[in-house]
């Protein structure tokens, strides 16, 4: 794992997962809005290009991604409202993220579906990640789970005893994300790393 | 009185930083640079965002609000905060030869200026409080 993917992993924990509530719940939303934004994204992105119209590039990009965040918060007021009234403007984190908007503009030579590829797998990676963390802090720090529920509310059903787990809900709170990210980022780069140095050594291996 | 409650909530008790992640990131970075050009970074920002709170504030209240479109109102914000911040980053070019893009923090701030504001003094008062939480970090 190179020092730019951590960084950028680093950017877009800080950017998107730190504000929103550590509900599972919320970890959909995000996960579904980021893969929405760098398809809607990318397309735009590929189509101003090929149409040779980069001056308007960037323009053109950000009015697309905000209004597929408007469509999307839209959506989640008429189907899931309570989402929708606690996220509120949260909705808007990934759209101006580093991520999305770091992925989308990077230049390439390469067309649609390889970008489209690159891209998408790049979110589907993050979202693991995003999902773990989400689950992690509502089933330790809440002792729930949450998922989407009937008559516009969250579902909650709760699994573990709330007093049993009163030393974990400092995970629930802004201070116990930060410290869960650097550790889980921790877990995650000595594994990445560990991985590329088994990888070239078999390589190595190979060529002699 | 109330006021300046809001200053002090959205300064300290609830940072837009802190509380609300705006900005969370950028800041590492920004506080790595020299207290010169964070300074100036400061004082763009906070122009382009005390400007388009105003401009987003009006157009909501007498535009959009009695036509019942008063979600579309992030639009209207990112394109006048595009224009002012264009003007505004074209002088700062001319006369202090530098050029900023914090374009996510400050479009975020103006979004939660005008998502948490019901009134245009206490919007800018949101809006300034937000870019000394910034500063404080």
């Amino acid at each position: 794992m190179n020092k730019k993917a951590t960084y950028t992993l680093i950017a877009a924990s800080l950017a998107i997962l730190i504000p929103a509530p550590g509900r599972f719940v919320y970890g959909i939303v995000f996960v579904l809005e980021l893969f929405l934004l760098m398809l809607s994204g990318t397309c735009i992105t590929y189509l101003v290009r090929k149409f040779h119209l980069e001056e308007f590039s960037t323009v053109a990009t950000l009015f697309v991604l905000t209004y597929v965040t408007i469509l999307y918060k839209q959506i989640f007021i008429v189907t899931q409202t309570e989402i929708a009234l606690t996220l509120g403007f949260e909705f808007f984190l990934p759209t101006v993220s580093s991520f999305i908007i770091g992925y989308i503009f990077n230049k390439t030579d390469k067309g649609l579906l390889p970008r489209l590829q690159y891209n998408l797998l790049a979110v589907a990676k993050f979202s693991v990640f995003t999902l773990i963390f989400f689950l992690f802090r509502d089933i330790f720090g809440y002792g729930t789970i949450t998922f989407f529920g009937k008559n516009h509310m969250i579902f909650e059903k709760v699994l573990i005893n709330p007093e049993k787990i009163q030393f974990l809900s400092f995970f629930a709170t802004i201070p116990g994300a930060l410290i869960m990210i650097a550790f889980v980022l921790f877990v995650e780069v000595t594994f990445f790393n560990r991985f590329d140095i088994l990888k070239k050594a078999e390589n190595a291996g190979g060529v002699n | 009185m109330f006021l300046f409650h809001v200053f002090l909530y959205y300064s300290f008790l609830c940072s837009a930083v802190l509380f609300f992640g705006i900005g969370l990131n950028r800041s590492i970075q920004v506080t790595t640079g020299s207290l010169r050009v964070n300074f100036k970074v400061f004082f763009k920002s906070l122009i382009s965002i005390l400007g388009t709170s105003i401009f987003t504030f009006l157009i909501t209240q007498y535009v959009l609000l009695p036509l019942k479109l008063e979600e579309m109102f992030p639009v209207i914000a990112l394109f006048i905060f595009l224009c002012l911040n264009s003007f505004i980053e074209a002088l700062v070019r001319i006369t202090a030869k530098t050029s900023t893009s914090e374009f996510s923090i400050s479009f975020l701030m103006v979004l939660l200026t005008i998502y948490e504001s019901s009134s245009l003094l206490e919007s800018l008062v949101i809006a300034f409080s937000c870019m000394i939480s910034f500063l404080i970090m």
